[in-house]
């Protein structure tokens, strides 16, 4: 009986989908079965991998957004002798259309590269503020792997560099729709601004559909360095002038205050 | 020659001032030549139509939007945050003093609720637009699913959430004891000087009456007396207890008192009473025995 019921079923759905698409319900019972999932059509896989030198705070960034992008590849860390370029040939192996590598210097500065893998562009940011998921003061909470929503500051949309980087932020940290690790509700926001000139990341959770939110974490501020046109490689498309390195940054500071103490 | 002769001199002077001034330091002086930054914004418009993702929104889901407009009660709270920092600068100078302008402080919560903010415009854009798709946003009651935060982090962070508030509410009632404190002294203060006070002028009348130049007594009947309640108190204890009048020696027995036997009670009883009121006794142990014995 049950088995002739739900053959039925199935060659009355398969009908269905070509004519109409049924409006949803608002809300859908646990117990129902699960429908398939066959509209996922970008299949965007993003490549998460940390070089050799990273720090815990970094490593356990890195960890909080594995969780949150269910569309992520791992790798075990790289060796920092290799050349950048060794990534585009993994992420092929792969099936990545996009790397993450995080880069730790000196065991205290972190640089994020974002590729689009193979033909590029690619673009190197350094990474500062760096707050994580398990800070208690951030006390949202969501779903792992709902899709978040990604809102842009309208800065985005004016100079071309911004233009190129929120393209490159929005298919890296945007979740492909009907991805069968994803969850189908949406219940955080990923915000990004521009604010002297350096992009500040929130992900806040949606408490009510009238705009109340409360933030999940993680927080950081990617300091844009450098555009490559290719994926770890090729030539500069532009450069940021108004960023100075963290070592010749804490260098300056040390000056500074020597010159302090020379002067009293 | 003489034209070189003249350039090398200036250049020497000008050398010589820019030392005095302390650009110049000892040692080799190379010229920096200025960083030329690359920006080629045809190729990168190129690159941005190669890899863009042609899909609909809803594969996307990027939205660029203004912040929200400021809630009406977020605005007057940071109303009031920028008024606190203000007078917690002015009353303790042992601070660091910023202009108020930049303050590191409220800076950072401006800079917050303008995320909050933008968070807030993007919800209120993408909710409805993903609602019109007939597609659910909210998930059921029901549905239980893997959470980025574990159950025990969240617990962690209510019970964190619970100190914070109870550390304020501590702190409210400090503060709140102490004014009371404060306000309690004063009118301590306020009352004792209004009693000097009253006492003051009524010993002055009395002064006055004693000299002859007044004659009536109607200042006693102005004065805030007791209420009636208590009046009937005391009224009702002077029936009692007496008033006034000697106090000495009342208690001690007169001829009169010492001969008045009326309400003696002797407390013999009568005999007959007494047999009828007891029992058959059980005699002692030993008288027990002796009477064994006997039998």
């Amino acid at each position: 009986m049950t088995k002739l019921s739900k053959k039925r079923k199935r060659t009355s759905h398969i009908d269905n989908v070509e004519e109409e698409i049924k409006p949803l319900q608002s809300t859908r019972q646990s117990d129902e079965p699960p429908t398939k999932k066959v509209k996922w059509i970008n299949k965007q896989r993003v490549l998460v991998l940390a070089s050799r030198g990273i720090n815990h705070r970094h490593r356990h960034l890195m960890e909080d957004l594995k969780k949150l992008m269910p569309h992520h590849k791992t790798e075990p860390k790289m060796e920092r002798s290799k050349t950048l370029t060794v990534i585009n040939e993994i992420c092929e192996i792969k099936n990545c259309g996009k790397a993450m590598l995080f880069e730790g210097r000196k065991k205290q500065d972190l640089y994020l590269w974002m590729s689009q893998a193979p033909q590029g562009p690619s673009i190197k940011f350094l990474v500062e503020n760096v707050h994580t998921v398990a800070e208690l003061k951030l006390n949202g909470n969501c779903l792992r792997g709902s899709r978040p929503l990604l809102s842009f500051d309208e800065a985005f949309t004016k100079k071309p560099e911004y233009q190129l980087m929120k393209e490159l932020l929005s298919q890296t940290f945007g979740v492909p729709n009907h991805h069968p690790k994803s969850q189908p509700f949406f219940d955080h926001v990923y915000v990004f601004t521009i604010l002297d000139d350096k992009i500040w990341f929130r992900n806040f959770q949606i408490l009510s559909e009238d705009g109340a939110v409360t933030e999940i974490g993680p927080r950081f501020v990617l300091n844009p360095v450098k555009l490559f046109s290719g994926s770890f490689n090729g030539s500069a498309l532009w450069e940021n002038p108004k960023y100075i390195s963290p070592s010749v940054y804490r260098r300056q500071i040390r000056l500074s205050t020597n010159r302090n103490v020379r002067n009293k | 020659m003489e034209s070189s002769d003249t350039e090398m001199s200036d250049s020497d002077i000008e050398l010589q001032n820019a030392f005095v001034k302390g650009i110049l330091k000892p040692g080799l002086n190379v010229a920096v030549e200025e960083k030329k930054y690359a920006n080629n914004v045809h190729l990168m418009k190129q690159k941005l139509e190669e890899f863009k993702l042609k899909l609909n929104w809803i594969e996307r889901l990027d939205c660029v939007n203004k912040p929200a407009p400021l809630a009406p009660e977020l605005a007057v709270r940071m109303l009031s945050e920028e008024q606190k920092r203000e007078n917690q600068l002015k009353n303790n100078k042992k601070l660091i003093q910023y202009d108020p302008k930049d303050d590191p402080v409220l800076n950072d919560f401006n800079r917050e609720m303008l995320f909050y903010r933008q968070a807030q415009a993007t919800v209120m854009e993408a909710i409805p637009r993903i609602k019109a798709m007939n597609i659910p946003t909210q998930r059921p009651d029901d549905y239980f699913a893997e959470m980025l935060k574990s159950d025990e982090q969240m617990q962690k962070i209510r019970e964190t959430l619970m100190k914070k508030q109870e550390q304020q509410k501590q702190i409210e009632r400090v503060k709140e004891l102490r004014t009371q404190r404060k306000l309690g002294k004063q009118l301590q203060i306020q009352n004792k000087l209004q009693r000097q006070k009253e006492k003051k002028e009524i010993l002055d009348e009395v002064k006055k009456v004693r000299k002859g130049v007044r004659k009536d007594f109607d200042f006693l009947d102005n004065r805030k007396g007791s209420s009636k309640k208590s009046l009937e108190k005391r009224n009702m204890k002077n029936k009692k207890f007496g008033f006034g009048g000697k106090k000495r020696g009342l208690k001690v027995n007169t001829r009169d008192s010492a001969a008045d036997i009326s309400d003696f009670k002797s407390f013999k009883p009568t005999k007959g009473k007494k047999m009828a009121n007891k029992k058959k006794q059980r005699p002692g142990k030993n008288r027990r025995k002796q009477g064994k014995s006997k039998k």
